[in-house]
């Protein structure tokens, strides 16, 4: 016998596909009682996993949508009373419009309050659907018989020894590394001081300390190290331990306090034409996202390194209608620097002298990654000193909200745009200064099926004096009929260096007009329909496109739901847009020119609750593209790719969870890419994309032994079959494999 | 004793080379250039497998229970409720050097089904035996539903004559089955999940143990007709598969099929007659380029 065969038990953990074999094999051997439970009850067992992220963002979002994650993670630790929760707070729950929330509270102001749960669902618009995904945030406090006499208008605050008494704590700590090494990390390359290496170790390292009095206050520390950052205690560089820190204590909703915070924190108004947080829900299958309800000052907990404020802010409730906020923040921010004295000096548009004039530094750009790993990414790092000062004036009436909001930071080193056309409009110089306002109406409807009508919108001052701004309207037709339409308009001097507008470019927030139409419908009980068209132009160059350009995007879904068990869907979408050219002139010199690119998804999905303890999900995606050629020659081949997985969820017992899945992928180029939102540990937000011809496997263990204690930890594998080397500069790596590991452990008490 | 094969540049040249010793190249001669026509190996490591039902469906097969071969899905075992023996031959392109039989057989028991399976492929100079063992076992979801689990083990003996040798391929498969709403069954098919993934050991084994994932639904929509939708994408630089078919039962004891695959296009017919304890069944594949390819099972339950 061949030695193969031999040493079989040494390579089985090689294979990728060999995840789910395993699951069949342990399902196979071990008792089947696991199993032979009583059928699913959806609305309890959901937890919030990947694919509810994947209904809110879009697919190759940029920023940092772990914020986003938080977000949500903080909503279903600290779940909403339904008979304490204002309409606006219930707004916050993705699936709850602010039209249903109105309708929600007028539903209690009318026949008293919830006595249980599900009762929510006799409120008009509550679907099972609704109910099922708002569930996780939501809980009941106690019914109170009798309604206090006199009401205050403003939340109770809680007395210090309450907070004292009732303070929960939470530690996470999580490691993360990538077995196989990149280059970066190599001996052979750290030796040789000529070239760029990796500083540190390869594992990411996050540990987040919290402690939290209901919603109300919160204290946090999180602490990160990239890969390849190095952890040391160097504080001239910012760096203790940990190459990141980010920490607040923050008091919310008590009496006239909306909001205190020292530390860190997010501002996030109106629309996010002006402010916004890291990151903002894109153009995915639910319309109900796009709408922004900035939720004012926050405090921010997450790892995105470089759009946070850092110092005091606070909103108080002058009358119970109107909040007032102001806020101070300074702050180090990553930069490229260059200074007068030095050989860069020269390359910056014109003679030194007349891009310098009377300052000796100016910052180039502003990488906002937050890697800290080389010679050179550290010597960005905090190299220049942002302060700024805002304030914000609210007005929430009964069933609107009208606010002005503004802001004004000044940098200790001027920033100077680059010279090449399309980075013309670029910010530039040494103060920013944005002021904007912002409405939002909304307008319940008195007929059958209930519904109603909201219309919001904002409008911004940027510095240099353009003005912009996105305004919409989302229509609710009793049970059946949603239909939104945005329009916005961010000029090519536009620039909001703090703003997350919703566009196609997402998070930047200018050089963009479009408008937005979405429809949703409910033809039948178990049928949904979603669907968008979305047209936009990019009035002024762009990086890589050297023209004004074009484009339009459009998405149709269809979700059927026979039972409460099975879910199957088909998602089409197209994405046609002008992209750069290098054309020659009959002389040969380049001039830029524009193409026309098309890609397209259709995603044929089924998840199925076998029952309580175990879940299957199988997709199968693929991916067209095509460019169009210019001057009459026939377009080139279109390129394709496919992707299919199948999914396990199973709970095996009370206190473990497994979460495998297997996917085999083949794409004929990264145009042709797909991608799979994952599951992982609590807190990490996983969106591969895949590329070339291979398979991916991971298998997710999470174990609960008490209600205190989670532990989490992922392999991943991806093997590739086309290719030797995978990843590219310091981050490649030898052979067709890259496996990563992920160990989370989180303790409340 | 056995000696490690020598490396070939492909397996399809090395089939091509054999061919020719066994002077019969004329025969060969269009199948090996429609085979490199088509993308090397790819046209003849599809063979026709896992019985003529399956065949006579598209291969769609891996959301269809009651089959004693497993090779589409090996959880179809656990669908059956007596014990069962099926012996299946087969001719691609109305060649003798690629005939093909095989044999299954599985026995329901306390602890889950147990199946054997032996199929043998090729002529003397070079042959591919292979020699299976599987478990399968329904796993009980609610009072009424079950989830349908099974592995197949399989040894590939790949021998080329005249000093060349041996080698063994040890591969296992995994799969999946459940009906999720009724009338409807769900079907995924991890093959070869474990199977030589280097450069070094893929060249040895045999051309059928490359891994792949397969997923499908069946549909019966009225009690004498099934139809069958699959998709199947091998990790080999092909298209992804899919595959169709439709059985018809217009009397108890007759059956009469129809199936398409693509990525290679093939359409396929065939008939099933089915009595009490014995079943046959005939099927006609036809590949767009190399042609027909004959097939016949029969099935004794006991």
């Amino acid at each position: 016998m061949r030695g193969r065969v031999l040493v079989f038990g040494s390579w089985w953990a090689e294979r990728p596909s060999a995840v789910l074999l395993w699951l069949v094999l342990l399902t196979l051997f071990l008792s089947p009682v696991a199993f032979a439970q009583s059928p699913a009850d959806s609305t309890d067992t959901e937890a919030l996993d990947e694919a509810v992220l994947e209904t809110l963002v879009d697919e190759d979002v940029s920023g940092d949508p772990t914020v986003l994650l938080e977000t949500l993670e903080d909503l279903r630790d600290n779940p909403l009373d339904i008979n304490r929760a204002t309409a606006e707070q219930l707004a916050l729950i993705p699936s709850i419009s602010p039209i249903l929330a109105e309708t929600i509270a007028r539903f209690r102001e009318q026949f008293g309050e919830f006595d249980s749960l599900p009762e929510l669902r006799a409120v008009e618009g509550v679907t099972d659907d609704v109910y099922a995904a708002a569930r996780p945030y939501l809980s009941i406090g106690e019914v109170l018989d009798v309604v206090a006499p006199t009401p205050s208008p403003f939340p109770n605050a809680p007395s210090v020894q309450q907070v004292v008494r009732g303070l929960r704590y939470e530690v996470r700590q999580r490691v993360q590394r990538r077995l196989d090494e990149g280059r970066g990390y190599s001996d052979a390359l750290r030796d040789d001081t000529t070239r760029a290496s990796y500083s540190g170790s390869p594992e990411r390292i996050y540990t987040r300390l919290r402690a939290t009095y209901r919603r109300q206050v919160s204290a946090n520390l999180t602490l990160e190290k990239d890969p390849g950052e190095l952890f040391t205690w160097a504080p001239d560089q910012g760096s203790y331990g940990y190459d990141f820190a980010s920490a607040h204590v923050a008091v919310l909703d008590a009496g006239r306090l909306d909001a205190l915070i020292v530390g860190d924190f997010t501002a996030e108004f109106g629309q996010g034409v002006a402010l916004w947080r890291p990151s903002g829900f894109g153009k995915g299958r639910e319309l109900r996202p796009i709408v922004r309800s900035g939720r004012g000052l926050r405090p921010y907990s997450s790892v995105e390194e470089n759009q946070f404020f850092r110092g005091v802010a606070a909103t108080v409730a002058a009358t119970p209608e109107l909040y007032l906020s102001a806020f101070g923040s300074r702050r180090s921010l990553d930069a490229n620097v260059v200074r007068a004295d030095t050989s860069l000096a020269g390359s910056l548009a014109g003679s030194p002298g007349d891009a310098f004039g009377d300052t000796d530094a100016l910052a180039t750009s502003l990488p906002i990654t937050g890697f800290h790993r080389t010679a050179t990414e550290l010597a960005r790092k905090d190299a220049l000193n942002e302060t700024l000062f805002g304030g914000a004036t609210e007005l929430r009436l009964d069933r609107a909200t009208v606010g002005l909001v503004g802001y004004t930071a000044r940098f200790d080193t001027p920033i100077q745009r680059g010279a090449r056309d399309f980075q013309r409009f670029d910010f530039e110089g040494e103060t920013a200064s944005m002021l904007s306002a912002y409405f939002d109406v909304t307008l319940l409807r008195n007929r059958d099926g209930g519904g109603g009508y909201q219309a919001f919108g904002e409008v911004a001052r940027a510095p240099g004096g353009a003005v912009g701004g996105v305004v919409g309207t989302l229509a609710k037709l009793g049970r059946e009929v949603e239909a939104l339409v945005v329009a916005r308009h961010y000029p090519r001097d536009f620039v909001s260096l703090r703003g997350y507008a919703f566009g196609e470019r997402n998070g930047v927030t200018q050089n963009e007009t479009g408008l937005y139409l979405g429809l949703r419908l409910r033809p039948a009980r178990d049928w949904t329909v979603t669907g968008f068209f979305d047209q936009y132009r990019f009035p002024y160059l762009r990086f890589t496109v050297p023209r004004p350009a074009t484009g339009y995007e459009a998405l149709l879904y269809v979700e059927h739901r026979p039972t409460r068990w099975l879910t199957v869907y088909a998602q089409g979408r197209t994405e046609t847009r002008e992209v750069g050219l290098d054309v020659a002139d009959p002389n040969g010199s380049v001039v830029g020119g524009l193409t026309t690119e098309t890609r397209q998804t259709l995603r044929l999905h089924g998840s199925y609750l076998a029952n309580r303890a175990l879940r299957l999900r199988a997709r199968v995606e693929v991916a067209r593209y095509q460019e169009a050629r210019l001057g009459g020659e026939p377009d080139r081949d279109a390129e394709f790719g496919v992707l299919l997985f199948q999914d396990v969820r199973w709970q095996t017992t009370d206190w473990l969870r497994l979460d495998a899945r297997l996917t085999f992928f083949d794409t004929a180029s990264f145009d042709a890419r797909l991608y799979q939102f994952e599951s992982d540990a609590t807190g990490v937000l996983t969106n591969v994309v895949l590329t070339g011809r291979g398979t991916r496997a991971y298998l997710l263990a999470t174990v609960e032994p008490t209600e205190r204690v989670r532990l989490q930890a992922k392999l991943a594998q991806t093997r590739f079959e086309d290719r030797f080397t995978v990843g590219s500069g310091l981050d490649e790596v030898e052979g067709p494999q890259v496996r990563d590991l992920t160990v989370q452990l989180q303790i409340r008490f | 004793m056995r000696t490690r094969l020598r490396s070939a540049p492909t397996r399809c040249r090395r089939v091509f080379v054999h061919a020719v010793r066994s002077l019969d190249a004329v025969r060969w001669a269009p199948v090996v250039l429609a085979a490199l026509l088509l993308g090397g190996p790819t046209a003849l490591a599809q063979l026709a497998e896992g019985g003529a039902r399956a065949l006579a469906l598209g291969r769609a097969t891996v959301a269809l229970g009651d089959d004693a071969w497993g090779h589409y899905n090996p959880a179809t075992w656990s669908t059956l409720d007596q014990g069962t023996v099926a012996l299946f031959a087969s001719q691609p392109f109305g060649l003798a050097e690629l005939r093909i039989a095989g044999l299954a057989a599985a026995y329901p028991t306390p602890y889950g089904t147990a199946a054997l399976t032996a199929r043998t492929y090729g002529f003397e100079d070079y042959r591919e035996t292979t020699l299976g063992l599987g478990l399968a076992r329904a796993v009980p979801l609610s009072r009424a539903r079950r989830l349908h689990l099974g592995v197949h083990a399989r040894l590939h003996t790949l021998s080329i004559s005249e000093g060349f040798g041996s080698s063994n391929t040890l591969t296992v498969s995994a799969g999946a089955l459940v009906q999720v709403v009724e009338g409807v069954q769900f079907g995924v098919h991890a093959r070869n999940a474990l199977a030589p993934r280097d450069a070094d050991a893929k060249l040895d084994a045999p051309i059928s143990t490359e891994p792949g994932l397969g997923l499908g639904l069946a549909y019966t929509p009225i009690p004498d007709a099934t139809v069958l939708l699959a998709i199947d994408k091998s990790i080999e630089d092909q298209p992804a598969s899919v595959r169709g078919g439709l059985e018809v039962r217009p009397i108890d004891v007759l059956a009469i099929r129809a199936g398409f695959t693509t990525a290679p296009a093939r359409l396929s017919l065939g008939v099933g007659v089915n009595l009490t304890r014995v079943q046959a069944a005939l099927a006609f594949e036809n590949h767009d380029a190399l042609g027909w390819t004959p097939a016949v099972d029969l099935t004794v339950r006991f």
